[in-house]
Parts: structure tokens; C-alpha cells; sequence
């Protein structure tokens, strides 16, 4: 079977670092089989920021490719602010276009709403493979294994707790379609 | 460009340049201006187009006089791609024909393939927006390019730049943090 592509923005490495802070989920959710991680140096400099980032070091540095020939969200400089390039959000888009012209089978984890809007509206092609970290998170369940129901729940209620920020109605929808779940 | 390809003379490295921009969306450039200004925003992300490929401040910076003169007048592939009665710069079969063979004969190099789909990309989201509109956000993103143009200012005078971030917005292309970053100091 082949690798599911999996390209982040910062909020998600940040929501299990910072927010939540249980580290040992991102690096279950890093080492699990069926993906593949992939970054920018944007990214990766977002992640390193984190003051729990020495306990992820090892696994982001193993299982987490970087895209390093080109400065992928210069492309999109014109159209992004400068908070908003910061973040990388325009280098998430660059290489996830990179990787779908490769055939790859993608997720794209993006929190805000604009740089999901402008997939929507300008390159529609990769808005079906766009998530939430909420929604990858409920999928690392029901659809990819990585946790177990209980697992899940407790990390969506800790996401809702935090400073994390979700819409109501997201996290809601999540917890009740888990705990609809059956566990394996 | 195959980065191997070191000996090829920097005329025909930018015809392959133009080449790969034309062939890479089956249809037309819509002006020498989107032309310019997407060859350097790739140049952004691929600092060695820029080693190719200077782009000056100039009156319609930044702007390249190697890429307009070989934009209209192709040296080693003299019949590859030509400006159509509307401004449009067109691949011609022949130049279909080059595009085919670069593309075939990178065909198993990664960071080629990387920069075809960065190229496609460019063409899909700028060829969208209007000259003006174009310049514009060009002008003030790279804000170091007003420098010698004489139309930057009029673009980038408090009307225009109200007129242009709507416009841009309304096409869902800059957010609202980008349209008020735009709209500073007005």
C-alpha cells in the first residue's frame, strides 16, 4: 500500500507541542507506517521555536522530509501577508501542488481559513484533501488506527481545553463521531 | 533546467526558460508583462533562474532586456514561440516539440520535476490577473522595484491601491490581512 503524503502547516506540530503539550502523540502520529511527513524550512523553523521541540528532535529530523531545492512559498509571496508567510501557509500549498503533480495521495493540514480558502478558490484540484488538525486527529482514529477511541477523545478534549483555536461546532462534531466509533 | 546542463550558453538556457513557461499550460502567455513578472517570482523561488536572468529596476520594473529580446526574437530555437496579434506569447508546434524533448529528458530528475509543477502553478494563478493588476502587486510586494518605474507610482497611489486590493479580494487572491498590510498608511 502506498504512503498517505502528509504536509502540515505549523498549528499542528504547535497544537501537540505547545498547546496540549503531549509530544508523544505527534511522534506516534510521525513514526505510524502509513505516512509519509513532509515540510518546508518554514515549517521546520516554526517547529523548532518550540520550546518542546528538543523532545520531538529526533523524529521530525527521521521522519519528516524536507523540501530543500527551491524557496516553495516565494511563489505566493504576492498574494500573503506577512504574518501569514510566516507561518508557512503558502509553503504548505506550494509543496502540497508539488507533491499532487507527483501522484501523490495527499493530506493537507491547514487550520486557517484563509490559505484554505484560497485553495478552494484557485487551486480547487487539492481542496478534497484538506483537513484540520481536528479532523486529521479524528481520522487517526477512524480511518488510519494510529489511536485508540479513548486516546482520541482524550486528545480532542484536550484540544478543546486549550488555547488551540477551533470552532465549537468542529470539535463537537469530532467527539460525537468517536465516541460513535467502535474501538479494535 | 537541468542543473547539470552547465556548458548551454545563457541565451538558450533562458529560451528553455520561456520554453517551459509557454509549454506548461496549453494555452498562450497573456502579455510580455505577465512574462516578466512570473519568470521573476519564480526567480524568487529559484534563485538560480536569477543567475540567468537579471532583473532590473527599470519603468516597468523589474524587468529583464535578455528575456524581451529573446521573448521576440529566439536564437537557438528560432521558431519556438512568437507574441500573437493580441500580445500573447504562444508556443509554436515547434516549440511544443522542444518543450517535449526538455520535459523527456528530465523526466527521472526530481528537482526538475519539482520546478515544472512550481512553473505550472505560477502560470495558473497569475496568467488569471489582469497587467495592472499584475504590476501592482508586484510593485508592492518588492517595493524596491518602484525605484526607477514610472508607473508604480501612479498603482501604488491611494486610489489605485484601494481599487486594486478590492478587486484582488473580491477574486478571493489576498486575504484580509494582506489587503490591510496593501492598504497601510492610506
Amino acid at each position: 500500500m502506498s504512503k498517505r503524503s502528509i504536509i502540515p502547516d505549523s498549528t499542528f506540530y504547535v497544537c501537540f507541542l505547545d498547546d496540549i503539550q503531549k509530544p508523544e502523540y505527534i511522534v506516534r502520529i510521525l513514526e505510524n507506517d502509513h505516512f509519509e511527513f513532509f515540510t518546508g524550512s518554514v515549517i521546520k523553523g516554526e517547529i523548532e521555536v518550540s520550546k518542546h521541540h528538543h523532545l520531538v528532535k529526533d523524529v521530525v529530523d527521521h521522519r519528516v522530509q524536507l523540501f530543500i531545492y527551491y524557496q516553495y512559498g516565494e511563489l505566493l509571496r504576492p498574494f500573503f501577508s506577512v504574518g501569514e508567510i510566516k507561518k508557512g501557509e503558502n509553503e504548505v500549498i506550494v509543496i502540497s501542488y508539488v507533491l499532487f503533480s507527483q501522484n501523490k495521495e495527499c493530506t493537507i493540514i491547514l487550520d486557517d481559513d484563509t490559505p484554505r480558502k484560497f485553495i478552494q478558490n484557485h487551486i480547487p484540484m487539492l481542496a478534497r484533501f484538506v483537513e484540520g488538525t481536528v479532523g486529521f486527529t479524528k481520522n487517526c482514529h477512524l480511518k488510519y488506527k494510529v489511536f485508540q477511541r479513548d486516546e482520541t477523545l482524550s486528545i480532542l478534549k484536550m484540544i478543546q481545553q486549550s488555547k488551540f483555536r477551533i470552532k465549537r461546532e468542529i470539535i463537537e462534531e469530532a467527539l460525537s463521531q468517536i465516541r460513535g466509533s467502535a474501538d479494535e | 533546467m537541468d542543473p547539470k546542463n552547465e556548458a548551454i550558453p545563457v541565451v538558450e538556457v533562458i529560451e528553455r526558460y520561456l520554453i517551459l513557461l509557454l509549454g506548461v499550460v496549453d494555452k498562450p502567455i497573456p502579455s510580455s508583462v505577465h512574462v516578466q513578472k512570473e519568470l521573476f517570482i519564480l526567480s524568487k523561488a529559484n534563485p538560480r533562474i536569477a543567475e540567468f536572468i537579471t532583473f532590473e529596476k527599470h519603468y516597468k520594473g523589474p524587468f529583464s532586456a535578455d528575456l524581451a529580446d529573446i521573448s521576440k526574437e529566439p536564437a537557438y530555437n528560432s521558431s519556438a514561440f512568437g507574441y500573437d496579434h493580441y500580445g500573447r506569447l504562444y508556443l509554436t508546434p515547434e516549440g511544443k516539440e522542444v518543450y517535449k524533448k526538455i520535459i523527456d529528458t528530465n523526466a527521472k530528475n526530481s528537482r526538475f520535476q519539482e520546478l515544472l509543477s512550481m512553473i505550472k502553478l505560477t502560470r495558473e494563478l497569475y496568467d488569471k490577473l489582469s497587467k495592472n493588476e499584475l504590476m501592482f502587486l508586484v510593485y508592492a510586494t518588492y517595493d524596491e522595484y518602484t525605484e526607477k518605474s514610472n508607473i508604480s507610482k501612479s498603482l501604488l497611489a491611494p486610489s489605485s491601491r484601494k481599487k486594486f486590493t478590492r478587486v484582488l479580494l473580491d477574486k478571493g487572491l489576498i486575504s484580509e490581512e494582506r489587503a490591510r498590510e496593501l492598504l497601510v498608511g492610506i
